[in-house]
C-alpha cells in the first residue's frame, strides 16, 4: 500500500475547535480533498465534500441554518448529521430522492482539534491517543511544503520525533522539560499545516504570550523548511 | 495556422468572439486567448477588419459583427449566429460587458440556462422566495443542431430595469453552439415582444472564459446606459457562484452530477455536447464520474 493510500485511512487535525462556530461554515483542504466543516446548533461537527451535489458549487459558500446546510446556487438543503437533502426549492411539493446526499467523512473532536478522516470505513475509535492530562492548542502554521520534508526536518534538524506509532503525522519535542506536539496536516502534495499545542492548561493572564512565543518557534522552523523546500 | 490543436473541429473551424470592437477602438490592440492559444487583434487605421496574430505564428480570419471582433482558428465551417433582432430599428442593440470568469465556458451557458437559481442568485430581481418552483417546460432539439427549451415561465420581482412589479415572465431559450446561448424574455411593456440576451462564450482554456454579452432591448423608456448596468449587476451576482464550482470544467456523465425535473434543459445540453463530442472545457462520459 502506498503512502497516500495509507493516509486516506487515516485521522488529521484539520482546524481547531474553536474556530467551527456556530451558523458558520469553514473550508478546510486535506489530502487534497476540499472539506466544508460546519457545527449545527446541537454541537455535532458536520465534514462534507466541499462539493453540492447538484451542480457542483462549493458548500462551504453555503448557508449555515443550524440544522441544515443551504446551498447558495439553487437552496437545496441538507440535514445535519446524515446529509440527506431535505428541500428542493425548485419542486417545493416533492420530497427529494433518498440518493440526494452529500458526500461525508469521518469528523471527530479531541484534544481541542477538529480531526477527519476520508476513508470509506473511518473507524471514531482510532483517533489517535496522545498521553494527555490537559492541553492548550497553539497557532497553526500554514507551510509551503509537502509534509514528508516538514516531518523530515522536523526530525532531523528541530528535536521532534514521532509521538506515536503510528508515523510521522504527530511529533513531540526530544529530551526533558514541557513537551511540545506538532499535528501535521497535509493539504495536498505541496501544503502542509503545521497544528500544534502544549500539554497543559495556560493561565488566561499569560495565554497571548504563550501563543505569541510558540507561534514565533514554529514559524522559524517554518521559515527553514520552506527554504529547504524551495 | 497551429496543426494538431487536439480542439475538436466544431470549435476549432467556428468563430468565436474574441474582443468588443469599442474596446478595440478605444485601445488599439488587445493580446488575449482563445482555445489556449495566444492571440493579438489590432485594428489597423486603413481598414475596419482587425488583423489577428498569433503567438505562435501565423493569422487568423477575423470578421466583426454585433459590435464584436469574431475570430476563426480554424478553417471557417459555417457562418457567425444570425440575430434578426439586431435590425430592429426599435431596438438597442448593447454590448454589456465582457466578463472574464475562472471557469469553464460550457459552465457558464448552463448557469444562463439555469431557471432555479434565479430566486436565490438573483434574488429581488429576477426571483424571490417563496416564488421558487420552476414549473415543467418543453424541452426540444432544434433542426440545426441546439437545444430549444420553451413555454419557461419563472415569477420575477424585477425582470428588467423598466419592470415596476413582479410577473411572471416567459423565457425561450436556444444553445446554438456549444459556447453560445440565446434567451427571449417576454417585454414588461409590450408582452407581445421580447427582449433578446445573447451569450458569446470565448473559452480562453478550458477552465477560464470571458462571456460576451449582446443585448437587443426594446427602447420603450430605456436608455442603453442603463440596460448596460442592469446586465452587469445580474452578471456580478453569478460570477462568484460560477467560481466556486468543482470540477470547473462541465462533467458529461450524468451519474457526476444529480439532475431534477428543473434541469432537464441542462440535462439535454450535456447530452447534447456529449452525442456531439464536445470535449474542450469538458469532462467527457468515460473519464469517470
Amino acid at each position: 500500500m502506498s503512502d497516500a493510500e495509507e493516509a486516506i485511512r487515516l485521522w488529521f487535525p484539520v482546524s481547531r475547535c474553536e474556530e467551527i462556530v456556530p451558523r458558520n461554515v469553514v473550508q478546510t483542504e486535506l489530502l487534497g480533498q476540499e472539506a466544508a466543516l460546519w457545527r449545527d446548533d446541537l454541537g455535532f461537527v458536520n465534514a462534507w465534500e466541499n462539493r453540492c451535489p447538484h451542480r457542483g458549487v462549493r458548500l462551504s459558500i453555503g448557508l449555515n441554518t443550524g440544522s441544515e446546510l443551504r446551498c447558495q446556487y439553487h437552496g437545496w438543503w441538507y440535514a445535519s448529521i446524515t446529509g440527506q437533502c431535505t428541500y428542493i426549492p425548485a419542486h417545493p411539493g416533492q420530497k427529494p430522492p433518498n440518493v440526494i446526499k452529500t458526500k461525508r467523512y469521518g469528523c471527530a473532536e479531541q484534544y481541542g482539534f477538529i480531526w477527519i478522516n476520508l476513508g470509506d470505513q473511518p473507524d471514531a475509535a482510532a483517533v489517535p491517543v496522545l498521553q494527555l492530562d490537559s492541553y492548550t492548542t497553539m497557532r497553526s502554521v500554514f507551510t509551503q511544503a509537502p509534509v514528508d520534508l516538514v516531518a523530515q526536518s522536523l526530525i532531523e534538524a528541530h528535536n521532534f520525533e514521532p509521538a506515536t506509532s503510528a508515523g510521522n503525522y504527530i511529533l513531540e519535542t526530544t529530551g526533558p522539560g514541557e513537551k511540545s506536539v506538532l499535528l501535521l496536516q497535509p493539504m495536498n502534495a505541496e501544503q502542509t499545516v503545521i497544528h500544534g499545542l502544549i500539554p497543559s492548561l495556560v493561565r488566561d493572564a499569560d495565554r497571548l504570550s504563550v501563543l505569541r512565543q510558540f507561534n514565533g518557534r514554529v514559524s522559524e522552523m517554518r521559515d527553514a523548511i520552506e527554504r529547504a523546500a524551495a | 495556422m497551429p496543426e494538431g490543436s487536439g480542439v475538436e473541429s466544431a470549435l476549432w473551424d467556428d468563430w468565436h468572439v474574441v474582443a468588443e470592437i469599442a474596446e478595440l477602438t478605444r485601445l488599439g490592440r488587445i493580446a488575449t486567448q482563445l482555445l489556449g492559444f495566444s492571440l493579438v487583434v489590432e485594428l489597423d487605421n486603413r481598414s475596419v477588419i482587425p488583423s489577428v496574430d498569433l503567438e505562435s505564428g501565423g493569422v487568423a480570419p477575423a470578421k466583426v459583427k454585433y459590435g464584436y471582433v469574431w475570430v476563426c482558428l480554424g478553417t471557417p465551417n459555417r457562418d457567425i449566429v444570425d440575430f434578426p433582432e439586431c435590425a430592429d430599428r426599435d431596438r438597442w442593440i448593447v454590448n454589456a460587458g465582457s466578463f472574464g470568469v475562472a471557469v469553464s465556458g460550457l459552465r457558464a451557458v448552463e448557469n444562463f440556462l439555469d431557471m432555479s437559481h434565479l430566486a436565490f442568485v438573483h434574488a429581488g430581481y429576477l426571483g424571490e422566495e417563496p416564488h421558487t418552483e420552476v414549473p415543467k417546460y418543453k424541452v426540444a432539439t432544434l433542426p440545426d443542431g441546439g437545444i430549444v427549451a420553451t413555454d419557461c415561465k419563472f415569477y420575477q420581482p424585477l425582470a428588467s430595469p423598466v419592470a415596476t412589479e413582479g410577473f411572471d415572465v416567459d423565457y425561450v431559450y436556444r444553445i446554438v453552439r456549444p459556447y453560445t446561448i440565446m434567451l427571449h424574455k417576454a417585454n414588461p411593456i409590450d408582452p407581445s415582444r421580447s427582449d433578446m440576451i445573447a451569450l458569446f462564450v470565448q473559452p480562453v482554456s478550458e477552465e477560464r472564459c470571458v462571456v460576451h454579452m449582446l443585448l437587443a432591448y426594446l427602447k420603450d423608456e430605456l436608455t442603453e446606459a442603463a440596460v448596460r448596468q442592469f446586465a452587469q449587476m445580474i452578471f456580478n451576482q453569478d460570477k462568484p457562484i460560477l467560481e466556486n464550482q468543482l470540477p470547473k470544467r462541465l462533467p458529461l456523465n450524468p451519474r457526476a452530477e444529480v439532475p431534477i425535473r428543473a434541469d432537464a434543459a441542462s440535462a439535454a445540453y450535456r447530452r447534447w455536447l456529449h452525442e456531439g463530442d464536445i470535449r474542450y472545457g469538458a469532462i467527457p462520459h468515460d473519464l469517470g464520474v
